[in-house]
């Protein structure tokens, strides 16, 4: 067979498979399984640095992603299902902010519309993944969710302007 | 990243516990473990000296939560000193902590703990 070496280096970057990326854009899968978000962290943040993005957004970001993924293999799926499934998680910069975009097959849940914990309970009484979506909800500066063909679709967006974000350590 | 975690009796009842790293969904659980061995000692105060810790995430607030319940509950202390700007940011968010938990440096909080010794002291015996 004949390979053309064109065709499939352009195949790579459209698909966003490893070894060839687009200098501004990361797309990977990671299994929902607890320490497979470790992996799924420094692969962002290494990605975030090379963008040149400052500490307080890579800081925001990477916390989101982890708070997205925990979430997700804790609680999306049937007890032992989780594994099985895959994770995508999509960084890309775009005018003005940093997109994230975490996809799951897991089942429904929007952050937006799940009730903020009491923060003046117990913490560790707190509902389910409550903490996590608190976090979240103050890390990024845009967080939108829709459901679409049985998959929810995390968009976070975070300013790329760190005099205009809401997370901040000023 | 790891998680890295010294303990040492600063003085009689008083533990510091040094963070370093990553205090994550994977690394909690050391956390955790090291605390209990603490816990199981006579402790007064536990300081938690937080300026190598890099990244906090929510699995690794609740184990400061717990440990600042627990304190709570053997009437001992929960000090935390010199936590990184975006720590201290995230530890706000979650309202985790009282403020008043949380140091400026080591000093005061070394200062905070003794003058809560000699109010312990004075309180023994005499009435009040």
């Amino acid at each position: 067979m004949d390979y053309d070496p064109a065709v499939i280096s352009k195949g790579a970057a459209v698909t966003g498979h490893a070894g060839e990326e687009n200098l501004d854009r990361l797309h990977f899968t990671v299994p929902a399984r607890l320490d497979a978000v470790d992996g799924a962290n420094v692969r962002l943040e290494a990605f975030l640095e090379g963008l040149g993005a400052d500490g307080e957004l890579v800081y925001a970001a990477v916390l989101a992603l982890e708070e997205i993924l925990t979430n997700v293999a804790k609680y999306a799926f049937p007890e032992g299902e989780a594994e099985r499934h895959q994770i995508s998680v999509e960084a890309e910069r775009i005018p003005g902010s940093l997109r994230l975009r975490i996809t799951d097959d897991g089942r429904e849940f929007d952050p937006l519309t799940a009730p903020p914990p009491p923060l003046e309970d117990d913490i560790e009484d707190r509902p389910i993944g409550g903490l996590g979506v608190h976090l979240l909800r103050n890390l990024a500066d845009d967080l939108r969710y829709r459901r679409s063909e049985g998959r929810n679709v995390l968009t976070l967006l975070f300013s790329l302007d760190p005099t205009n974000r809401r997370f901040t350590c000023r | 990243m790891p998680l890295t975690i010294t303990t040492k009796e600063q003085k009689p009842g008083l533990i510091e516990v040094a963070l370093g790293g990553r205090l994550d969904t994977e690394t909690y659980p050391q956390l955790e473990k090291k605390l209990a061995e603490v816990f199981a000692g006579q402790v007064r105060a536990v300081r938690f000296e937080m300026s190598l810790l890099d990244y906090i995430s929510s699995m690794g607030i609740r184990v400061l939560f717990k440990a600042f319940k627990t304190l709570k509950g053997k009437k001992a202390m929960f000090l935390m000193v010199n936590p990184q700007p975006q720590i201290k940011k995230v530890l706000e968010i979650a309202q985790a902590l009282p403020p008043e938990a949380v140091f400026a440096s080591v000093q005061e909080a070394d200062a905070y703990f003794d003058a809560m010794q000699k109010k312990a002291l004075g309180q023994g015996g005499d009435d009040v």
